[in-house]
């Protein structure tokens, strides 16, 4: 699971701390929404605009360095091209999964 | 040469826009540039991204590729007929695309890719700074700049040779890049390269080592620096490795008539003999495509040059290759194309160049296709030659 380490974030992205709880809290309203829409694309089977959702995530996600988050996105861009609807559902969940626990983090960014 | 301190306080005089869609980037990216420019503007998409533009007449614009309405791409090509002198830097994403977006770099200033990193992004970001700053005349160092330097440079105007050798000898001093455009079939791949030294009879870059192979097979290149207004060609005369560097040493300077710095259609050469009906004076001609853009077509016309002339009007009939696939199967039909075409120039060799105007959106759309499905093949098939070397 990924942990956020802010402090090392910070000194990597030449920010200030204050700036990154900030990225963090952007990126969770954000992922929030597109997760909902990625949920939205799966049940109307629209892949390509899956496929979008899933992209912007992944960068999305890049920025705080959430490898495993990113991984997991990288996974469903790769289903959607194939078109593996059997295996799509099931990485959703995942992705879905991943960010519940990523958002408890923000609620504990004092002892990080 | 510019320093760092220079390059730092040259920044402060200057406005940036950055255009990008995930809001957690965009952010980032303006948090990060507040410290180094005068001014950071942003917007969310190509569309927004402009009327900033218009509004803010930034110096630097750093766009996402990947954005809904307007994409970065069509954005930058909009800017840059507004003012050509703004510097543009594009994030893509890192993945096959590296030599499309290669063969797209002709008219951005650079490229990074995602994740973004601060040092590729900061190094991108310098190389624009020094370039602005030459071109604002900051502190230019001319030192060792050779009038009676005597290549084989072949241009119209003397003054031009006289100013070329100049640009070329204030981007080595200066540590500037060169772009320098290698083309296969009409595939254009751009590199920014370093000079590596100027000598009586040739001109020294280093490339990568894709560009070293790749200059196996297309043995000329098109030079372009903003220090000189015009595109040269210049004929690879050798390629070598030297402590783990690729050189390619050039020669035979000629101006390029084309300008594939602004060109802003893809054009390429088509795989089969392609043939195209021609309907003029109540006569019909099978003419052979040379290349072929969603614009324009361009004709081999060894034999009807006595016929035409520029702005004569024609009706064309395209039959365009088509591959269908299901399931179970691939097939490949031909489809036809109607246009009018309006003949726009003769060039040299003969070859007729038409421009297109379509009977219906959706044969454009087929063009468009096309090309984009040739775009693949050509990158495949240059990558199976480079391989193979």
């Amino acid at each position: 699971m990924d942990k956020i380490d802010f402090t090392l974030l910070a000194k990597n992205l030449e920010l200030d701390l204050d700036d990154i709880y900030m990225l963090f809290e952007i990126f969770c309203d954000n992922a929030n929404l597109i997760i909902q829409n990625i949920q939205i694309s799966y049940d109307t089977k629209n892949l390509e605009e899956l496929y979008r959702l899933a992209h912007t995530l992944k960068g999305s996600a890049s920025n705080l360095a959430l490898n495993e988050f990113v991984a997991k996105c990288k996974q469903l861009e790769d289903l959607c091209k194939v078109n593996d609807l059997a295996n799509i559902e099931s990485v959703i969940i995942e992705i879905k999964n991943m960010f519940d626990k990523l958002r408890t983090i923000k609620y504990d960014k004092e002892a990080t | 040469m510019i320093n760092a301190t220079t390059l730092s306080e040259f920044a402060k005089n200057l406005t940036l826009l950055c255009v990008e869609d995930d809001m957690v980037t965009q952010r980032r990216l303006e948090l990060y540039f507040s410290k180094t420019f005068k001014e950071v503007h942003v917007a969310n998409n190509g569309y927004e991204g402009l009327e900033k533009f218009i509004k803010h007449n930034p110096d630097i614009v750093i766009t996402d590729i990947e954005m809904p309405s307007l994409n970065g791409l069509d954005m930058t090509y909009k800017i840059k007929e507004l003012k050509p002198a703004t510097k543009v830097l594009v994030i893509s994403a890192h993945d096959d695309k590296d030599y499309l977006m290669r063969s797209l770099n002709i008219g951005v200033d650079g490229y990074i890719t995602k994740p973004i990193q601060n040092n590729q992004m900061m190094d991108n970001i310098n190389k624009i700074l020094k370039h602005l700053a030459i071109l604002k005349n900051i502190q230019i160092s001319k030192t060792n700049i050779l009038d009676d330097i005597k290549t084989n440079v072949n241009f119209c105007d003397g003054d031009d040779q006289k100013k070329f050798i100049e640009a070329l000898h204030i981007t080595k001093t200066n540590e500037l890049t060169i772009k320098v455009l290698n083309i296969y079939k009409g595939l254009v791949l751009s590199h920014d390269n370093t000079i590596l030294e100027i000598t009586k009879n040739k001109l020294s870059i280093i490339c990568t080592k894709s560009q070293a192979l790749i200059s196996k097979i297309a043995t000329n290149v098109v030079l372009h620096t903003d220090l000189f207004p015009k595109s040269v060609s210049a004929d690879i005369i050798g390629i070598k490795e030297s402590n783990g560097k690729f050189i390619l040493d050039l020669d035979n300077f000629i101006h390029f008539e084309d300008s594939l710095i602004q060109r802003k259609d893809v054009r390429l050469i088509p795989k089969e003999n392609f043939l195209v009906k021609l309907f003029f004076k109540g006569k019909a001609y099978s003419v052979e495509i040379v290349d072929i853009s969603a614009k324009a077509f361009s004709l081999k016309n060894d034999v009807l040059s006595n016929l035409f002339s520029v702005d004569d009007e024609m009706e064309l009939k395209l039959h365009l290759p088509k591959e269908y696939k299901t399931n179970y199967n691939s097939s490949s039909l031909s489809i036809l194309i109607g246009c009018k075409g309006t003949i726009y120039k003769i060039d040299n060799s003969g070859n007729i160049i038409i421009f297109i105007t379509y009977k219906n959106q959706s044969d454009q759309k087929e063009v468009v296709d096309y090309l984009i499905n040739r775009q693949k093949e050509l990158i495949s098939e240059l990558r199976s030659k480079l391989t193979s070397i």
